[in-house]
């Protein structure tokens, strides 16, 4: 697991500017929507997979690793929409009680792999993007005020802290005898102390923060994130594949 | 106000003062919160360039306050009302101009990387890029912080947090640098190191305030100090030596500093045979077989075996990260131990339910606010949600013995740093338990709350009730522990008499622990017998 990120970090995808990679990814996105034929959807996948283990550094046992759990959702995704979409055309194949019909079928592949090409392309994302690159490249290429995106940098940096919390509080309460009697009611009984938590701590950082002079001002930025021609490279190709992929099929 | 006091006349550091610059200026500063709640009474203090300054006062006096008032934090970023006139210099009030080492080291930093979190105020700065790479890496190489630049700021331990908070604040060579306790955590070799540090910023000219309970290192070298009284107001400043030999009787009533050979009343008449003879009648209260924990691949300790009688004070020693807070966590169910097993009264943790446990054990969290699961003190104290009904006269008698009687209403998480462990040990002692666990119970504490913890534990040792505790502080193993355990290198390094480790310089070396040699230098400044200017009673 380890290697498998140092390969990702070292990669050609991670190199290239996570805003425009953000940017790029999004517009490919919207455009698949005019996605509507199996064979497109099929074919809409392969782009992404193909980065993946060419410039994304990832290997086919972590792709197949990442990508699984997807899958599996997604063919019972096809079977339901085949097997319970209401349709006008006659049912082409009976097993026990279920009649799967041909317009069910078609748009349940159309369906569940547009929304794994769209998850494909978020564990591309994910998978070679730098949060602290991206925080600052949203800031220094978007002009994403500061306080915005360091914001949300230190957000998602508390997020691993909410499951310790969650279980500082959990021993807290076993301790006293306090504890919820059923893991439903557990979240309930929850909520507020973490809510409290989180706001307090958030508090904190945040006096930190001014007190080591952050505003929203103007600031420098240690970490120097490049963009260049492979960028706008990487955003023609990845249009034009997906261009040929709606227009060709 | 202070007519008794008169703190800008006759003071030899104010004299020097008007020839250097005044960094900032109280006059007549009171400071009350929201919840109605007045902290501090009319301050006057001026703090110059090039001096470096001890903020002492009994815990809960607004010590805190202060400091954040004269870094100019209250009430720009913390809502507060100030009256009273507060002048800061230019510099101070420019982007990072004062550099501030918290107390929580969880909550101050707010990038993922090491170099970032040094880097980010540089550019707060406005700093060209291409000159940050040299003063992050002596900003690092200063506190003796050997990390990867790229390495997370979640997996340091909390020393090393601070040392990082203290690189961050020295990177951007404030104009003086703020620190609110910030060894409340450390191991002595780590405290040792940051006490070096501060000396050495000090020695360069640097302007220091300190807030520091234990500030016996730190008198040979800070040169001014503030005594703040409970009730939020100036006692007395001036020249650091002269005022403690001075002011030792009002110190020991404030509770700033112990009173010599406190601890150990009862203590000696347990012995080890004692010990041993109440262990053969009865199972012991909690034995670990074998105890293995990993985490992950990283071995923490392995093959850990030892029993706990009642009646045994046992103080668990060792380094930061040497796994003193999980062997708590484990003994008491609350981490799955890798291999071996755990017996509390006989029988195996495994067999026992949760609420079995809770009945056994009483804990102590090494952060009182991880412990504190209501948001009134009275519920916290009551362990249920009073309301508006009557609370119970026993808990509120136990609310007095802990000096939090006036804090009843208040939240938990809104008392200071030593309240919140007062009330996080007087949860604990509400109902009795046979095995006490508590992780670092005098953290950060000021002398008084650490005695007002101690005598209790002295208390509950005299029931007969087994203690195991977590601690840095030689001087508590000293006087209280009947037993001591050090843990280090994967194991159990040492399990015996506390004598017998003091007495064992090799191993104490080895441990990264020092013997208590700072209560002498403590002791003969109590005497006067270091300052002839002071007066002989």
């Amino acid at each position: 697991m380890e290697q498998a990120a140092i390969a990702q970090a070292k990669s050609l995808a991670a190199k290239l500017n996570p805003s425009y990679k953000l940017l790029i990814t999004m517009i490919v996105l919207f455009a698949l929507a005019l996605v509507h034929h199996p064979l497109q959807a099929v074919l809409s996948v392969v782009p992404p997979i193909v980065l993946m283990l060419t410039i994304g550094g990832l290997s086919l046992i972590t792709l197949l690793k990442r990508l699984l759990p997807f899958a599996v959702f997604f063919f019972f995704y096809v079977f339901f929409q085949a097997a319970y979409s209401t349709t006008n055309d006659a049912t082409v194949y009976h097993f026990l009680w279920y009649h799967f019909s041909k317009t069910g079928v078609i748009n349940g592949i159309v369906l569940a792999f547009r929304m794994l090409t769209s998850v494909t392309y978020g564990v591309l994302f994910v998978s070679t993007t730098d949060l602290t690159d991206l925080i600052v490249s949203l800031c220094q290429d978007l002009r994403v005020p500061p306080k915005f995106a360091y914001g949300i940098l230190a957000g998602i940096r508390f997020m691993p802290m909410f499951k310790e919390e969650w279980h500082k509080l959990r021993a807290a309460r076993q301790l006293r005898g306090r504890d919820a009697k059923w893991s439903v009611t557990r979240i309930v009984t929850y909520a507020l102390p973490l809510l409290s938590q989180a706001i307090r701590t958030s508090e904190r950082v945040a006096v930190a923060m001014e007190a080591r002079g952050f505003t929203n001002g103007p600031r420098t930025y240690y970490r120097q994130i490049h963009r260049g021609m492979r960028d706008v490279l990487y955003g023609l190709v990845l249009l034009a594949a997906n261009l040929v992929i709606i227009i060709a099929f | 106000m202070s007519t008794n006091v008169s703190p800008l006349c006759g003071d030899p550091s104010i004299i020097e003062c008007r020839q250097k610059t005044v960094l900032v200026e109280l006059k007549d500063v009171s400071v009350s919160f929201e919840q109605g709640s007045q902290v501090l009474q009319g301050i006057d203090l001026t703090l110059c360039a090039g001096e470096s300054v001890l903020l002492l006062g009994a815990s809960g006096c607004g010590k805190s306050t202060l400091s954040q008032v004269i870094a100019g934090l209250l009430p720009r970023s913390i809502e507060a009302t100030v009256t009273g006139e507060v002048n800061y210099a230019p510099a101070v009030l420019q982007s990072g101009g004062v550099g501030i080492v918290f107390q929580d080291p969880e909550a101050q930093f707010c990038m993922v990387e090491v170099q970032d979190e040094v880097a980010f105020g540089l550019e707060n700065l406005q700093m060209p890029p291409a000159e940050m790479d040299p003063i992050i890496h002596t900003s690092l190489q200063q506190f003796g912080l050997q990390v990867d630049g790229s390495a997370t700021t979640t997996s340091l331990s909390g020393g090393m947090k601070q040392k990082l908070a203290l690189a961050c604040a020295f990177a951007m060579q404030p104009s003086f640098y703020l620190l609110d306790e910030p060894t409340a955590n450390l191991d002595p070799a780590s405290t040792q190191l940051v006490f070096e540090q501060v000396e050495e910023l000090i020695r360069q000219g640097q302007t220091v305030v300190i807030i520091e309970h234990k500030f016996d290192a730190l008198l040979p070298f800070v040169e001014r100090v503030v005594l703040l009284d409970s009730t939020g107001r100036l006692h007395r400043t001036g020249p650091t030596l002269q005022v403690i030999a001075q002011e030792w009787e009002w110190l020991l009533e404030q509770g700033i500093v112990l009173p010599e050979a406190s601890g150990r009343t009862g203590g000696d008449s347990y012995t080890q045979a004692d010990t041993l003879a109440s262990a053969k009648s009865s199972a012991p209260v909690a034995a670990l077989d074998h105890g293995e924990l990993r985490y992950g691949a990283k071995l923490v300790w392995q093959e850990l075996t030892f029993t706990v009688q009642s009646g045994e004070w046992i103080a668990v020693l060792g380094e930061n990260g040497a796994g003193k807070s999980s062997l708590l966590h484990a003994l008491a169910g609350l981490k799955k131990l890798t291999a071996g097993s755990v017996q509390l009264s006989g029988k195996p943790l495994k067999k026992l339910s949760r609420a079995d446990v809770s009945k056994l054990i009483a804990f102590v969290f090494q952060n009182p606010e991880h412990q504190f699961i209501y948001e009134r003190v009275i519920d916290e104290i009551s362990n249920r949600m009073v309301g508006d009904r009557q609370p119970d006269p026993e808990d509120l008698q136990l609310l007095a013995e802990f000096g939090l009687q006036n804090s009843v209403e208040l939240s938990p998480f809104a008392l200071s740093q030593g309240q919140k462990r007062r009330l996080s040990v007087a949860c604990m002692l509400r109902e009795h338990h046979r095995l006490y666990l508590l992780d670092e119970p005098t953290f950060g504490q000021d002398a008084r709350t650490q005695l007002a913890i101690l005598e209790k534990l002295q208390q509950l040792h005299q029931t007969q009730a087994a203690i195991l505790m977590t601690t840095h502080d030689m001087e508590i193993v000293e006087q209280y522990a009947t037993r001591v355990l050090v843990l280090g290198q994967g194991g159990l390094l040492f399990d015996g008499l506390p004598d017998e480790l003091l007495r064992d310089r090799g191993l104490l070396q080895a441990a990264n622990l020092f013997a208590p040699r700072l209560t002498k230098e403590r002791a003969s400044l109590r005497r006067g017998e270091a300052f002839p200017w002071s007066k002989q009673p």
